[in-house]
C-alpha cells in the first residue's frame, strides 16, 4: 500500500469512525440526513415512511413501522396553518436526548423533518399548536 | 480626626448603607429575576460588523442583550428559543425608518436547509423586543412569538410581555405579526399589509387569574384578509388603531382546533374602522387568501365574509365602544355563533356590548348596515351608537328589532341563548353570504357608494368586479 492510499485508507477509517460516532443510536433526526455512496447503500436498506402534515391532520395519523424505519414528514403546499411535529410521548426505554430530537420547527409549508425510529413502541405526536385535534401515534415494531 | 467628625462620618455611612442596601436587595432580585443585569450590545451589518447575521448574533448573546441591525437586506429565518434569550431587544438603527433595515424571506433558508418561515420566531422567550425593523416575503409570518407548549392546564406561561414596536410588515404569506399561547405583550406604531390572513394575531391566550392585556395600538393595516384577528383571543385591548380596505377589520373567533377557548373578556375602542371592502376572491386582487375559511357545511366551504367592519364570530365578553366604523358594504359589525361544529359549543357569542359607536360616519360614509346580529346567544347588546342602521328580523316581524338588537344590558330574554340563531331572515342572510359560490359573489349583494376623503388615506376596490352575480 502505497502512503498515499494508506492515508487515504486512514482517513476513511477516521471518517467512518466519526461518522459512527455522531450518530445517535436511537433516532437519527433531521431533514437531510445520511449523503454520499455509503449513505445511499445504507438508504436502500433502510425502511422508509412518509407522513404529511397538512390543516390540521397527520396523514396517516395512525401508522406502524418497522424498528429502524426512517420517518418522513413533509409540509403539504396546501397549508395555511402553522404545524410542528412534536413527541408526546415515546418507549420507556427512549434516551432524553433521542426524545429531544424528536421535535421539528413549526412551519407552515416547504418544509420537512425526518427521524429514524430505533425503539420499539408507540410514539405519540401533536402539533403543539393545533394538540386538540392533531395527533398521531406511530407503533414501531420489533 | 477629631469625635464630633468621626462620629458625623458613621453617621453619614450608616445613613448611606439604610439607603444604599435596599437598591442593592432590589438590584439583586432583578438580576435573580433575569430583569436587571444588563446583557451584551451587538451590532450586526453587513459589511464591516462583528455580525453578518443576526442569528449567529443571536447565538453568542445572553439575557437582555441588545442587538443592533444596521441598515440593510437580512435574508435569514431568525429562531430565539428558551429563556436564556429573556429580555433580548433586537432592533434596526434606523428608528425614522424601519423600511431600512429589512428582513426578505424570499429564497431565506434555515441552516438545516429548510425554508426559512418567518423573520424572527421567539419560542418561549419573555420580554422578547422587535423594533424598528422590517419584515416581508416569507412563507408564514413576519414576526412569529410563541409559547411551546400551550395547551389547557399548562402553567409555565412562558411566552410574556413581548413588544412588536415600529415595524413594517408586507406580503407574508399567512401572519405579519403572530402571537400564539402568549400572556400580555404589545404590538404597536406598526404599519402592516398584504397578507393572507390577518396583519396582526393574537391568539390561543392562556386564561389568567389577574389579566394582564393584550395591547394592539397605533397600528395601521390595510390590504390584508382582516386586519386583526384572533382564535380564542383574550384580554385584548384593540386601540387607536386605523384598519382600512381590507377585507374585515377586526375578528376575534372560537375553534376547537386550538387551546384556550373561547375567545373573550377583551375591548375595541377609539379605533377608525373603514372601508373594508377588499374583495380578495376576485382574480385582480393584489392579496390572496391562505384561510380555509370558516368550515364546511354539507361539503361545500363556509367562506370568511368581506366587507365588514368588525365579525365577533362566537366570541364571549367583547366590548365595542367608541369606534368610527363606515363604509363598509355589506355591514359594520357582524355578531354570529357558530351553530356547527364546536365541541361543547363554545362558540356562542355572548355579551358582545356595541356603544357608542359613530357608525356610518353620521350618514356621510354609510354602512350598507350598520349592524347584523343572528339572534344567537345571549347579553348581546347595542346602546348609544349613531346613525345605527340594523338588518332587520324576518318578514313577520319577528323578534322585533328592538328586541333583536336590545339596549345595554340585554334582557335575560334577548337572544336564543345556543349557537342556533333566529332562524328567520338572518339567518337566511348569512348563510347565503358565507356560502356564495363563487366567494367573489359575495359582492353580488353589497350596497356600494363612494367614499369621501378621509384624513390622508385612498380607498382601494378590486376591478373588476364579480362578473357572474345572478339577476
Amino acid at each position: 500500500m502505497s502512503p498515499r492510499r494508506l492515508s487515504t485508507a486512514l482517513l476513511a477509517a477516521i471518517a467512518g469512525l466519526a461518522l459512527a460516532v455522531a450518530v445517535p443510536s436511537g433516532v437519527l433526526a433531521g431533514p437531510g440526513s445520511g449523503s454520499g455512496p455509503s449513505a445511499e447503500v445504507a438508504k436502500k436498506k433502510t425502511p422508509k415512511k412518509k407522513i404529511k402534515v397538512g390543516d390540521d391532520f397527520f396523514a396517516p395519523a395512525d401508522t406502524k413501522v418497522k424498528k429502524g424505519t426512517k420517518v418522513k414528514w413533509k409540509w403539504l403546499d396546501s397549508n395555511f396553518n402553522p404545524h410542528n411535529v412534536t413527541l408526546k410521548k415515546g418507549p420507556k426505554k427512549l434516551k432524553k436526548k433521542q426524545k429531544r430530537k424528536l421535535k421539528s420547527g413549526t412551519a407552515t409549508i416547504d418544509f420537512k423533518f425526518a427521524a429514524k425510529l430505533k425503539k420499539p413502541g408507540r410514539y405519540k405526536f401533536v402539533c403543539t399548536i393545533h394538540s386538540t385535534v392533531m395527533k398521531q401515534t406511530i407503533k414501531v415494531k420489533k | 480626626m477629631n469625635r464630633v467628625f468621626a462620629v458625623a462620618i458613621a453617621f453619614a455611612a450608616m445613613i448611606g448603607m439604610a439607603f444604599a442596601l435596599p437598591a442593592v436587595a432590589g438590584a439583586a432580585d432583578a438580576a435573580k429575576k433575569g430583569k436587571g443585569k444588563k446583557g451584551k450590545t451587538v451590532t450586526v451589518c453587513k459589511f464591516g460588523c462583528k455580525y453578518k447575521s443576526v442569528q449567529k448574533a443571536v447565538d453568542k448573546t445572553g439575557k437582555n442583550a441588545k442587538i443592533k441591525i444596521k441598515p440593510g437586506t437580512y435574508k435569514e429565518g431568525v429562531i430565539v428559543e428558551g429563556k436564556k434569550h429573556n429580555g433580548l431587544t433586537i432592533m434596526g438603527t434606523k428608528k425614522k425608518k424601519p423600511k431600512r433595515v429589512m428582513f426578505n424571506g424570499r429564497n431565506a433558508k434555515y441552516e438545516d436547509g429548510n425554508t426559512a418561515q418567518n423573520a424572527i420566531e421567539g419560542i418561549d422567550v419573555k420580554r422578547l423586543t422587535i423594533k424598528n425593523l422590517s419584515a416581508k416575503n416569507y412563507v408564514a409570518n413576519g414576526f412569529f412569538l410563541r409559547d411551546s407548549d400551550a395547551r389547557d392546564g399548562d402553567k409555565s406561561l412562558d411566552c410574556k410581555n413581548y413588544k412588536v414596536k415600529n415595524t413594517y410588515t408586507s406580503f407574508n404569506r399567512a401572519y405579519n405579526v403572530f402571537a400564539f399561547g402568549c400572556v400580555g405583550g404589545k404590538m404597536t406604531d406598526s404599519e402592516s399589509t398584504g397578507t393572507g390572513d390577518s396583519a396582526f394575531y393574537v391568539g390561543a391566550t392562556p386564561p389568567q387569574k389577574k389579566p394582564k392585556m393584550t395591547q394592539i395600538a397605533r397600528n395601521e393595516a390595510y390590504l390584508n384578509n382582516q386586519a386583526f384577528s384572533g382564535t380564542n383571543s383574550r384580554y385584548v385591548d384593540i386601540h387607536h388603531n386605523d384598519f382600512y380596505n381590507n377585507g374585515i377589520g377586526i375578528t376575534p373567533n372560537t375553534l376547537d382546533s386550538e387551546p384556550y377557548e373561547p375567545s373573550g373578556e377583551s375591548v375595541i375602542r377609539k379605533n377608525n374602522i373603514f372601508w373594508n371592502n377588499l374583495n380578495y376572491y376576485l382574480d385582480n386582487s393584489p392579496v390572496e387568501t391562505t384561510s380555509s375559511g370558516l368550515g364546511e357545511f354539507l361539503g361545500t366551504t363556509i367562506n370568511f365574509p368581506t366587507g365588514i367592519g368588525i365579525v365577533n364570530f362566537g366570541v364571549n365578553d367583547w366590548t365595542i365602544k367608541n369606534n368610527k366604523i363606515f363604509g363598509h358594504f355589506k355591514w359594520g359589525t357582524a355578531t354570529f355563533s357558530d351553530p356547527i361544529g364546536n365541541d361543547g359549543d363554545d362558540a356562542i357569542s355572548t355579551d358582545v356590548r356595541h356603544k357608542n359607536n359613530e357608525m356610518g360616519k353620521n350618514g356621510k360614509d354609510t354602512n350598507a348596515a350598520d349592524f347584523f346580529y343572528d339572534g344567537s346567544g345571549s347579553g348581546n347588546c347595542w346602546q348609544g351608537n349613531s346613525s345605527s342602521s340594523f338588518v332587520p328580523s324576518g318578514a313577520d316581524n319577528t323578534p322585533s328589532v328592538e328586541e333583536l338588537y336590545p339596549a345595554c344590558p340585554a334582557p335575560a330574554s334577548a337572544g336564543t341563548g345556543g349557537s342556533g340563531g333566529d332562524e328567520d331572515l338572518q339567518l337566511v342572510d348569512l348563510v347565503g353570504y358565507v356560502l356564495a359560490d363563487p366567494p367573489e359573489n359575495q359582492q353580488c349583494s353589497w350596497t356600494e357608494h363612494p367614499h369621501p376623503k378621509f384624513k390622508k388615506f385612498k380607498p382601494f376596490m378590486v376591478t373588476p368586479g364579480p362578473q357572474g352575480c345572478p339577476e
